[in-house]
C-alpha cells in the first residue's frame, strides 16, 4: 500500500470532509495529518477501498473532537480561522455557516456523491435523518445563496 | 448546486500543511523501516518486553500512594448545566463542587509529548465545550503501561474491530495516538485497534485513580432521579402536571445501561430539579429513547421517544402538525385539490402533484422544531417520498384561527 500515493490523491477530499464536519481550518489539518498516520498503521486495507476507508476515519475522528461540540452554535464566521475570505468564496462562505450536520450531509451527497444509504452508514445514522438534513440544508443553502 | 461544487473544488489542503503531512509520513516509514531492520537483526518477534518496569512500576505507585492527594473537592452528587459564570471558562465544576485546589492540575493545552488524559466535557459540567487536559507528573510510570499495554495491541488480529460503542468519555493521549477508554475495560484507538481490559489493566487502573482523584463527576444514574420536582427542556418546553412528572420520573428512573453504546444525535438537554435541591441535566436524543450522562448511556424505552416527549407540554401540537402534514400529503399525492383545501390558508398555492401518485411510497414526517427561529417562528414540516428517488415535500405551517394550516408547499427533488 502506497501511502504517499493515497496521500496524494485523496489529501484534498479528507481535508474537504474535515472542513465541512468541524469548520475549523487548524483543526481539519491536524485532522487530516492524524487520518494519513492512522492509514500508515493499517496492515491492509483492500484494493479499491482506500478513499472509503480514508472517509471513514474522517468522520470519527471529526466526531471524537465534535462529541464535545453537539451544542455548540456555528461559530461566526470571522472565528472560524482560515477560511478565505476573498470575494470568489462567498458561495464557500454560505455553506459553512450552515450548521455541521446540515453542511457534512450536502458535502457527501453533491460533491462525493454519496448516496443517502451510504451517508447514513458513514456517518451512522437513519437514512431517514440524512434525506432530512439533506432538505433542511438545501433549502437553508438556497435561501442564502440568493442572497450572495 | 453546481455552484456549490465549484466553492468545493477550489477548498484544497494548503501547501504548507500538504509538506507537513508528508514529511511526517516519511518520518514515520523511516521509523517503521528502521523498527523493521532492528528486528530482523536481533532475530526477535516478540514485543520488546521490560522485566524491570513491573518492579519499577510497584516502587513508583507504592511511592504515590503516600504523597499528598491532589483534590478538586466533593464528589458530586449530581450535574447541572453550566452557568453564566461557568462558560467564561475555567476548569469543570459542578454543582457541588469547589474550584479545584490547583486549577494548574486541568488544563486546555497538551504536550503532545507526554502521556496525558483528556477529559471529554459535556455541557452538563464543563466550562464551554472543550476538553480538559490532566497530564501526570510521573511520566516514566505512566509510559510504562502505556507499553506493556501497547506491546498486547500487536497480539491481535490486524483489524480488532469494535462491533459496539461505549465510550468513559475518557482518553489517553500520547503524540498523535488517542486511546478512548470503554465502559466495559477495554482501550480503543478509534481505528479499529483494540486492547482488551484484561490487557490493560494496569494503564486502565491509573487512569480512573486519576480521574477521581481530580474530581470528574461521576455520570447520573437511574436510581439518583428521585423526587423530581420540575423537569425542562433547553427549547423551553417543561413538565408541569404532577402525574407527568411522576411518570417521567418512573421512565428515567427504571432506564437500564446500553452497553451497546447509542449512535444517536443527543440535540435536547433536560434539567431535573429533584426534591434534595440538587439539579441532574441528561442529554435527550430525539431519535431513540435513550439518555446520556458523562459519556454512559441508558435507554427508557424500546421502541420510539414518543411516551417521554409527550409529557411536555407542546408536544400535543408537534402531533397535530404532524398528523395534518401527513394527511395533506397524500390528497397531494392523490391529486385530490378538495381534500388539500381545508388544510391551505387563503393565500396557498392550489398546486396537485403532476405525476403517478399510485407509485409514491411516503418515508418520513418530519418537523423541524429547532428551527424555530430560522423560520420566523413557524414550524416547517419535511415529508420524504420514494418514487423512483427521493423527493421531498416541504410544507410551511401557520396558525389561522387556532388552527394549524399550510401556507405554502412545494417539492425538492
Amino acid at each position: 500500500m502506497d501511502v504517499l500515493y493515497l496521500f496524494h490523491r485523496y489529501k484534498d477530499d479528507v481535508y474537504r470532509l474535515a472542513v465541512s464536519y468541524i469548520h475549523n481550518v487548524q483543526e481539519a489539518e491536524d485532522v487530516c495529518q492524524t487520518v494519513f498516520l492512522k492509514l500508515m498503521e493499517q496492515k491492509h486495507i483492500q484494493p479499491g477501498k482506500e478513499k472509503a476507508w480514508l472517509m471513514q476515519a474522517t468522520v470519527n475522528q471529526c466526531r471524537s473532537l465534535l462529541r464535545s461540540s453537539w451544542w455548540k452554535r456555528t461559530v461566526a464566521l470571522e472565528e472560524s480561522a482560515g477560511i478565505p475570505q476573498t470575494p470568489e468564496d462567498e458561495t464557500l462562505q454560505v455553506v459553512m455557516a450552515l450548521p455541521a450536520k446540515y453542511r457534512v450531509v450536502i458535502y457527501l451527497h453533491y460533491y462525493e456523491r454519496y448516496t443517502a444509504a451510504e451517508i447514513g452508514k458513514l456517518l451512522k445514522i437513519p437514512v431517514s435523518t440524512v434525506t432530512t438534513r439533506l432538505s433542511r440544508g438545501r433549502r437553508l443553502l438556497r435561501a442564502e445563496l440568493k442572497e450572495v | 448546486m453546481s455552484r456549490y461544487t465549484q466553492a468545493y473544488d477550489r477548498l484544497t489542503m494548503p501547501e504548507d500543511c500538504a509538506q507537513r503531512i508528508e514529511k511526517a509520513l516519511k518520518r514515520q516509514m523511516r521509523q517503521q523501516q528502521g523498527q523493521a531492520r532492528r528486528q530482523t537483526a536481533i532475530q526477535r518477534p516478540e514485543p520488546r518486553r521490560r522485566p524491570w518496569a513491573a518492579a519499577a512500576a510497584l516502587v513508583c505507585l507504592t511511592l504515590s500512594l503516600g504523597t499528598a492527594v491532589l483534590l478538586l473537592g466533593t464528589r458530586p452528587t449530581g450535574t447541572t448545566a453550566p452557568t453564566d459564570a461557568q462558560t467564561t471558562g475555567g476548569p469543570p465544576q459542578t454543582q457541588a463542587t469547589a474550584a479545584p485546589t490547583e486549577p494548574a492540575d486541568l488544563t486546555q493545552e497538551r504536550d503532545r509529548e507526554k502521556i496525558c488524559l483528556q477529559f471529554q466535557p459535556t455541557v452538563l459540567v464543563s466550562a464551554g465545550d472543550d476538553f480538559w487536559y490532566y497530564t501526570p507528573q510521573d511520566q516514566e510510570r505512566w509510559m510504562a503501561a502505556y507499553e506493556e499495554a501497547m506491546a498486547k495491541a500487536y497480539e491481535y488480529p490486524a483489524e480488532n474491530i469494535v462491533d459496539s460503542y461505549s465510550s468513559s468519555g475518557i482518553f489517553l493521549r500520547y503524540q498523535d495516538v488517542w486511546w478512548e477508554l470503554m465502559t466495559d475495560g477495554s482501550i480503543y484507538d478509534l481505528s479499529n485497534w483494540k486492547i482488551e481490559a484484561q490487557d490493560c489493566g494496569l494503564l486502565r487502573e491509573m487512569v480512573m485513580e486519576a480521574a477521581d482523584k481530580l474530581g470528574v463527576a461521576e455520570p447520573v444514574r437511574p436510581e439518583q432521579i428521585r423526587g423530581v420536582r420540575s423537569a425542562a427542556l433547553n427549547n423551553g418546553r417543561q413538565v408541569t402536571e404532577p402525574d407527568n412528572l411522576t411518570k417521567l420520573e418512573s421512565l428515567l428512573s427504571a432506564s437500564t445501561p446500553v452497553y451497546g453504546g447509542a449512535l444517536v444525535w443527543f440535540t435536547d438537554y433536560l434539567t431535573l430539579e429533584l426534591e434534595d435541591g440538587s439539579t441532574v441535566t441528561l442529554a435527550l436524543s430525539e431519535e431513540a429513547p435513550v439518555w446520556l450522562s458523562e459519556g454512559t448511556f441508558y435507554r427508557y424505552g424500546w421502541s420510539d421517544t414518543e411516551e417521554l416527549y409527550a409529557l411536555f407540554e407542546g408536544a400535543s401540537e408537534e402531533e397535530t402538525i404532524k398528523t395534518v402534514a401527513e394527511s395533506f400529503a397524500r390528497a397531494y399525492f392523490a391529486g385530490d385539490l378538495e381534500a388539500m383545501e381545508p388544510y391551505l390558508t387563503a393565500q396557498a398555492p392550489r398546486e396537485v402533484y403532476q405525476g403517478d401518485g399510485s407509485r409514491v411510497v411516503l418515508e418520513n414526517v418530519q418537523i423541524h422544531g429547532e428551527d424555530l427561529e430560522s423560520f420566523d417562528g413557524m414550524p416547517v414540516v419535511t415529508v420524504t417520498f420514494l418514487e423512483d428517488h427521493y423527493v421531498y415535500l416541504t410544507m410551511e405551517f401557520a396558525k389561522e384561527e387556532d388552527a394549524w394550516k399550510i401556507a405554502f408547499y412545494g417539492l425538492e427533488g
